[in-house]
Formats: C-alpha cells, sequence, structure tokens
C-alpha cells in the first residue's frame, strides 16, 4: 500500500517520494507533473502544445511520450492515459490540493480541525523558480486563495474567541503581504476583541507609517472606523485619537 | 450512477453510460461532435463535413455506415429523424451546462479548461472552439460578479484567476479583479493588480489600460 503512495509537494519547491524515497524526476517529468498536478485531467495535445510550445506538434507529442516512458515502471501509478486525456494517478497526493481544500473549505465556512488550519497556515509560493506563464498566474491564484482565507480564519477564530491562533493568521496574512489592509485590519480587530486596545492603536500607527513611508498613501476610511469605535467602546484608552 | 448516457466534449472527447467509458472510433467521434455541435444538421451537410467527396454520394455512403455503427451502441445516443441528425434526447452533453440551467458550482468552473476538444483541428471545431471559450468566460465573469455583490471576495478573486489563465489579455477580469481588491478596502492590492494588468498590455501590446479601467485606481478612496 505504502510503497505505491506517491506525494507530489509543489509549494516551495519540487519534490517528488515514494514513500519516504525521494524518486529521481527529469526536468521534463517534473514539468508533465506539475502540470497535470496543477490543471487537473488535461488532453495530451494540450500538455505537449504548452510544455513544447516552440517545436511542431508531432514533436512534442514524442517528447511528451518519451518524457512519460522515461519515468519507468512507476509512470503507470504516477500518470493515467485515458482515451487522449493525461491525469494523475489515484496514488498521488499532491499538497497543492490538500491547501486549495483546506483553503476553500474555510471560505465556505465549514469547520477544518486543526490539521487544515495548520495547513493553511503553513500556506507556501507554487514553484518559486519556475517563470513559464502558467506557474505565474497559478502561484498568484493560490496566493490570493491562501490570503482569503487566512483573513477568514482570522475572523472565524476571533469571533469564537480563539485569539492566539486568530492571531497567528493573521500574521501569516501580513507576512505574505505586508502593505495589504485586509491582514492589518484582522490584527486590529483581533486586538481589540481581546481587550487589547493599546496593541491595537500601535499597530496602526506602524502599518500607517510603513504606507506613508513606502507609497505615500493612507489607510482606508474602513480601518479608521474600526479603530475608533473599537477605541471608543473602550473607556480607558478613549484620550488616544486613533488619526 | 445515472442511466443517461453523458457525452463530454471540454478537455477531450469522451462517452460514457453508466459510468462506464465506451471506447469509439475516431469517426463515430466526429459523428456525435458534430452532431452535438450542430443544431440537428441535415445528413448531407453532416456528410459533406465529415467526409468531404466530390461524389455527394460517397460521402452519404460513409455517413450510413457511421450511423449503422452508432447504432448498435448499448444504447441510442443519435437519432436520424428524416433528413436531420440528432443527439438522443437522454444524453447529457457537458457543454449544456456553460449556458443553459442554474448556474453552475463555482469549483466546477475553475478546476477544468474547458476547452473545445483539444487537438482537433477541424474548421467546425475551430469556430466552435472560440465561441466555446467565450461562453466559458462569461460564466467566469458572472460568477465573479455575483460573488464580489455578495462580499465573497475569496470566491471571486478564483472566478477571474480562472478567466485569466484561460485568456491573460482580456480586459474584464482583470478590471474586477481590480474592484474586488477595492471592494474590500486594499487599495494596495488594487494598484499592483493594475500595475501587472499594465505591464502585461505593454509587453504584449504596446498599449495601455482604457481609462475607464485607469479611472478606478487614479486615487485611493478616503
Amino acid at each position: 500500500m505504502s510503497t505505491h503512495q506517491f506525494n507530489l509537494n509543489l509549494l516551495n519547491g519540487f519534490a517528488l517520494r515514494q514513500g519516504a524515497k525521494p524518486v529521481p524526476t527529469p526536468s521534463t517529468a517534473k514539468r508533465v507533473l506539475a502540470y497535470l498536478a496543477v490543471h487537473g485531467p488535461s488532453s495530451r495535445a494540450v500538455v505537449a502544445g504548452e510544455l513544447w510550445p516552440e517545436v511542431t506538434e508531432g514533436r512534442a507529442d514524442g517528447s511528451l511520450r518519451s518524457t512519460l516512458w522515461r519515468l519507468g515502471r512507476r509512470s503507470h501509478d504516477l500518470v493515467r492515459c485515458h482515451a487522449d486525456v493525461l491525469s494523475l494517478g489515484e496514488p498521488v497526493e499532491v499538497d497543492v490540493d490538500e491547501l486549495d481544500r483546506a483553503a476553500r473549505a474555510v471560505l465556505d465556512g465549514e469547520p477544518i480541525g486543526a490539521a487544515g488550519q495548520a495547513v493553511v497556515l503553513r500556506g507556501g509560493d507554487l514553484l518559486p523558480d519556475w517563470a513559464e506563464q502558467w506557474v505565474v498566474i497559478e502561484r498568484e491564484r493560490l496566493r490570493q486563495l491562501r490570503l482569503h482565507a487566512l483573513d477568514a480564519l482570522a475572523e472565524q477564530l476571533c469571533a469564537r474567541g480563539g485569539y492566539p491562533e486568530a492571531l497567528a493568521a493573521a500574521m501569516q496574512a501580513v507576512d505574505v503581504e505586508p502593505l495589504r489592509e485586509s491582514g492589518h485590519r484582522a490584527l486590529i480587530m483581533i486586538y481589540l476583541a481581546s481587550g487589547s486596545p493599546g496593541h491595537a492603536l500601535d499597530h496602526y500607527e506602524s502599518y500607517r507609517t510603513m504606507l506613508r513611508t513606502v507609497l505615500g498613501l493612507e489607510p482606508s476610511a474602513r480601518m479608521r472606523t474600526l479603530l475608533s469605535r473599537g477605541v471608543r467602546d473602550t473607556p480607558d484608552v478613549r484620550a488616544a485619537d486613533p488619526g | 450512477m445515472s442511466e443517461r448516457p453523458s457525452l463530454v466534449l471540454l478537455d477531450g472527447f469522451a462517452l460514457s453510460v453508466r459510468g462506464q467509458h465506451v471506447e469509439l472510433a475516431r469517426s463515430l467521434q466526429r459523428l456525435l461532435a458534430y452532431v452535438a455541435l450542430h443544431r440537428a444538421p441535415s445528413r448531407l451537410r453532416t456528410a459533406a463535413a465529415l467526409w468531404p467527396d466530390p461524389q455527394a454520394e460517397r460521402s452519404l455512403s460513409r455517413l450510413r455506415t457511421a450511423l449503422w455503427r452508432t447504432s448498435r451502441l448499448a444504447v441510442p445516443v443519435l437519432v436520424a429523424e428524416g433528413e436531420r441528425l440528432r443527439l438522443a434526447p437522454q444524453v447529457r452533453l457537458d457543454l449544456d451546462q456553460l449556458t443553459k440551467g442554474r448556474e453552475q458550482r463555482l469549483a466546477a468552473l475553475v478546476r477544468r479548461r474547458h476547452e473545445l476538444l483539444p487537438g482537433w483541428y477541424e474548421d467546425w471545431v475551430l469556430e466552435r472552439r472560440q465561441h466555446t471559450k467565450l461562453l466559458y468566460l462569461r460564466a467566469l465573469e458572472r460568477a465573479a460578479e455575483r460573488e464580489l455583490r455578495q462580499a465573497r471576495y475569496g470566491r471571486a478573486v478564483e472566478a477571474t484567476m480562472a478567466a485569466l489563465r484561460t485568456e491573460p489579455l482580456r480586459e474584464t477580469p482583470h478590471r474586477l479583479l481590480i474592484e474586488i481588491h477595492l471592494a474590500e478596502g486594499n487599495y494596495t492590492e488594487a494598484l499592483a493588480a493594475y500595475q501587472s494588468y499594465q505591464r502585461l498590455l505593454r509587453e504584449e501590446l504596446g498599449i495601455g489600460p482604457a481609462p475607464h479601467v485607469q479611472q478606478l485606481v487614479r486615487r485611493p478612496p478616503r
């Protein structure tokens, strides 16, 4: 059972393992596996055309065939070919799928448990060194999906009173994209909800300074409202003016 | 498992009956695809498109052979009504999901490429492929607008990213992406999305974004 199980990791770089053993993978095979992992079942013609765009269709299909052949005995477990459609084999677990599933579940408001939370928190960049257009678009899709999942997770956890976990999620969002306001708003919301308006003010000030310095911009009206409401409702810091 | 035969033309040809894949000769695949993509075509037109021959009788004879072989499948998939050919009414066609009935679930919409019969180069496929691509893009953009209106920004972004994957230079998804970031109060993200669109247009076409797109990020919202 476990010997037939493959793990294909595309987050923070390519890695293919069978059980605990790394599987040596030629670079063309890496591209085929990554393409199928990201796009799901795809016709041979599309895969060949996308991965070998510079050559004739016949040559491209030949390259695809020899790539699959060089994966050897394992190729039947790794790649299925059905009619003229290629897909990853059943025994291949892909880390991107795991992140996708967990992130979507958060967005749908479904409970994901500690394991799912860990997946969203860990995240990772899709194949960071690959420059192909399809990877660039997919990387950005995944980054946006994770950012929004982190926003939603922070809000859900905060509403349940799980402040430390909520903070971890919001901090990850800020870490991925330091200038993006949603993450900072989430942090401020959590500080306010957990009874630390001083932290909220400090954080607002440091975000404002960064935004001014880097882009010459001001935080949004939404953020100022969030802060002034939150601080007003907390009597002992009423003196502090957010902005 | 559905009793109804299902005909898939997006991302590769597949016919299945009760969940079982049915192997078909390429000539029968072409016949089914042609009939599915044209509204009840006549025998003559179908024969001429699929088996062009100066002698019409020879094309028609090959069509008759193909129809006969189709009729021997376990379930009826094609019906001939006089001069007209159509899919049997119980056949479910995947293309219909892009145009008919309720909005598709977003997850199903974004996961696949929705390319019509990739690797087929007949003229009648190429024409329809472009049309199908447009239907797909519109379905994604409708989904993005719907999610944006309901303040479900993560899903709205997903739908626009799927549209960009299909057509990287199309303005509507770029504009929607900027609008989504703005609606979330993320002006810096909107600006980054605008700038990457601007760069792409300059590199690929040597032009800039349209004024109504520029307008979106002209100044930060107060």
